[in-house]
């Protein structure tokens, strides 16, 4: 079993060194020359599995390793390579192909193009799994890998130490060295080799200093450099590099520059892993302030996604094995389905996307002040990750959008009143309410059965009890289309187009309610209704909603936004329209 | 606001009593006679037209004509890609309305709508009163198509519509960058790996 997760790792690549491709696993071998920078590898030393090179464990990053030369499976790059769904077997893949593949898929859906400024842009969160996994390579590669003298389990060890380094070090971007050389933890060493590299950093960190300084920043800059090097190395800086870069920096004033430069090789270092470079990159990003917009949010998502054990919590959605499933079997629709699964997901824990919730509820209540931004990207983020979290889910066209939906209802069940009250305004609230007593006008003209009028009014009141902007928006169509579907007027109404288009209808009764009869039976609906603080509610759909209005969900909202306008302006209509 | 890639929202648009609401429902029930299309049908519309090889589907709403509801124009025309301008051609005061909603929208969405004037009850051509020629110099020289069509003789809509997808067609294509094509899957980009230093002898 260790053999085979070992082997799905070399073969996924996550635990090969994104720089080199080597697979490097720790080792006891005496007389070899270190293949990064020379010297003889006494003890410590790591040997890639796959190609047999040596180097020392502090070395493994060092951009003077070669490649990796295994042929069996050569290091490819992922650049500019997409990677079909099918062509990746879902049934075995790690969470990282899972991510990838739900990504892909949520990408492709309409809901996923307008979000593609939250879903990686070049790829940086989302690494492409290794190529489709073949039998016959299996095998080929188990029979190598058994070849070799590491034992799997010291392997998977020094795996999982990496990975929690490296997590750890994406996690608070200030801590990473200034040196461009981030390299996996290194044991401390000896009194005596502590003695001697202290010396040798101390005086090689002056003299790189001074070089560095004076090279952007002349003598003045050369002598400020060493002296600021000495220090840092004084002050327990491990490599003389460290000492050159922080004197350098220093006096040249690109901090800036420099840090950016720390930032692309930081997310460069973590390829295959996904999770790990998201982190890596999101974290950097809010450091750096590349984008500004829900930066604190994308950091506190990727600091609880960190912390979750994503690999250990992936829940596989299957209707055999699940214990969801004998619950969902009794829900219909899609909606109703994936509203459970969220609601579920979300309760335990465990899972990686309660954790992002967790992480961002808490922020948002930190954060008052940003209150719409922040409950979008709240939203956004947590939704993406539940359907990442669920390869099935992703599949559904309109999967995201459910999923939008029901994470809504989870936030907004406890952030509405917040999120509501900012949309409030208590001068348009009185002007509404002096609206509202006027009598109703153009409802008069309807005949006696008023049905479906008083049906519209109804379900204009239910928004107050919506929660959700999907829920108000809907609250809004069943109302409008309510008053189409009233169209007793008396026979005598003044009828704008009676002549045209519509003598080919049989039933002169029956005629459509047009747009200029709509409008003021809006007018008169949104009276009887007396919905407090309506144009709130309109407000908060506008903002919040993920609808581009283009449909009959906009015509709705726009009806009964344009009602509430005439009501407003003009509180004072004259009562015939 | 999500993008549209293939939705378009089309308002209507002219003084009371030149026939929108007609046209709208004409176009409709025109091939649509025996079953309903929704139940908004007499006011929204949504129709799905094949232009230029692809799918795309027109979202045409209808406005209110009332004079008194004239100051909600913005609301309606907010994000849409086109307007259908109504005139009757019997009525010079309903042209004299186009050019003041031309102006309008011009003046409040900008050069990037697609406009076409439409000369409705062309059928009573024998009433006209908008004279053809400034009719169409006036279209011209605002950029926009001017169409003739009949709600009552069913002439000239389907072209009204068609080549107004058209035209909203093109300029999305003209605004898209051409650097981001459609495409099913994410193109996957890593940055180009430094090349190697020499060899450093400060690791250990």
């Amino acid at each position: 079993m260790e053999e085979e997760s070992t082997r799905a790792l070399v073969n996924e690549g996550m635990m090969r060194s994104p720089r080199h491709g080597h697979a490097f696993a720790k080792q006891q071998m005496l007389g070899r020359f270190c293949a990064g920078c020379g010297k003889l590898a006494w003890a410590s030393a790591c040997r890639c599995l796959l190609c047999g090179t040596t180097v020392h464990r502090s070395c493994t990053m060092l951009r003077s390793v070669p490649k990796c030369t295994w042929a069996g499976d050569p290091l490819e790059t992922p650049s500019e390579r997409t990677v079909p769904w099918d062509e990746v077997d879902a049934s075995r893949a790690s969470l990282a192909a899972v991510r990838y593949i739900s990504l892909q898929r949520v990408a492709a859906t309409g809901a996923g193009r307008a979000l593609r400024g939250v879903l990686p842009s070049n790829i940086a969160a989302v690494a492409a799994p290794r190529r489709r996994r073949d039998d016959a390579l299996l095998a080929a590669e188990a029979a190598k890998i058994k070849r070799l003298p590491v034992k799997p389990t010291e392997l998977t060890s020094l795996l999982e130490l990496a990975t929690a380094a490296k997590h750890a070090r994406a996690l608070e971007p200030h801590l990473v060295d200034e040196d461009e050389e981030v390299t996996t933890p290194r044991r401390p060493p000896s009194r005596s080799r502590r003695l001697g590299l202290w010396a040798g950093a101390t005086a090689a960190g002056t003299v790189a200093g001074g070089v560095v300084g004076s090279a952007f920043a002349g003598p003045a800059g050369a002598l400020l450099g060493a002296k600021l090097a000495q220090a840092a190395v004084a002050s327990g800086a491990t490599a003389c590099n460290v000492g050159a870069f922080v004197g350098g920096a220093a006096v040249s004033y690109r901090q800036r520059h420099l840090l950016r430069s720390v930032s692309a090789d930081v997310a460069r270092l973590w390829t295959r892993r996904d999770d790990a470079r998201r982190v890596a990159e999101r974290a950097l990003n809010a450091a750096s302030g590349a984008t500004a917009a829900g930066e604190p949010f994308d950091a506190a998502a990727a600091a609880a996604l960190a912390r979750a054990d994503l690999d250990g919590a992936f829940l596989e959605f299957d209707p055999a094995s699940d214990p969801l499933a004998p619950k969902l079997a009794e829900l219909a629709t899609l909606d109703d389905q994936v509203a459970i699964f969220v609601q579920t997901v979300l309760a335990t824990r465990r899972t990686a996307p309660a954790r992002v919730h967790a992480a961002l509820s808490k922020l948002f209540y930190q954060r008052r002040h940003h209150v719409l931004p922040d409950v979008v990207a709240w939203i956004r983020c947590v939704s993406l990750e539940i359907v990442a979290y669920h390869a099935r889910l992703a599949e559904a066209a309109d999967a995201l959008e459910l999923a939008f939906d029901a994470v809504d209802r989870v936030i907004l069940s406890h952030a509405y009143d917040i999120v509501f009250a900012k949309f409030d305004d208590p001068d348009r609230n009185r002007l509404l309410e002096a609206a509202c007593d006027d009598p109703t006008s153009y409802v008069f003209k309807l005949r006696k059965n008023r049905t479906h009028f008083n049906k519209a009014v109804a379900a204009l009141k239910t928004l107050d009890a919506a929660k959700t902007p999907s829920d108000k928006l809907r609250c809004l169509v069943s109302s409008v289309e309510a008053l189409a579907r009233s169209p007793l007027f008396d026979k005598d109404d003044d009828d704008d187009d009676r002549d045209q288009g519509r003598n080919n209808n049989n039933n002169n009764n029956n005629r459509d309610v047009t747009a200029d009869v709509l409008l003021p039976l809006a007018v008169d609906c949104v009276r009887a209704a007396r919905v407090p603080k309506l144009h709130a509610h309109l407000a908060f759909v506008e903002h919040l909603g993920r609808d581009d209005f283009l449909g009959v969900q906009g015509y709705a909202l726009t009806t009964i936004h344009c009602a509430l306008s005439v009501l407003t302006k003009n509180p004072h209509t004259p009562s015939a329209f | 606001m999500g993008p549209r890639d293939n939705g378009f929202k089309v308002v209507l648009l002219g003084e009371g009593r030149v026939g929108k609401t007609s046209i709208l429902l004409r176009y409709v029930k025109g091939e649509f006679s025996d079953r309903q299309v929704s139940t908004l049908q007499a006011s929204y519309l949504d129709r799905r037209l094949a232009v230029q090889d692809q799918s795309i589907q027109l979202s045409i709403w209808d406005t209110a004509g009332q004079e008194r509801f004239h100051a909600l124009g913005p609301i309606y025309y907010r994000d849409a890609d086109g307007a259908l301008l109504v005139y009757d051609i019997t009525d010079y005061s309903s042209f004299n309305k186009v050019t003041k909603w031309v102006r309008e929208l011009r003046q409040i969405v900008g050069a990037e709508i697609c406009i076409t004037i439409a000369g409705n009850k062309i059928d009573l051509e024998k009433h006209r009163a908008v004279p053809e020629d400034e009719a169409l110099d006036y279209a011209r020289s605002v950029n926009a198509t001017h169409v003739y069509t009949s709600a009552k003789q069913n002439k000239g809509l389907d072209h009204a519509f068609l080549d107004l997808a058209d035209r909203m067609c093109k300029r999305r294509q003209a605004q898209r960058p051409p650097s981001n094509p459609s495409r099913k899957h994410l193109l996957l980009v890593d940055e180009p790996a430094a090349p190697p230093k020499p060899k450093q002898n400060n690791c250990c």
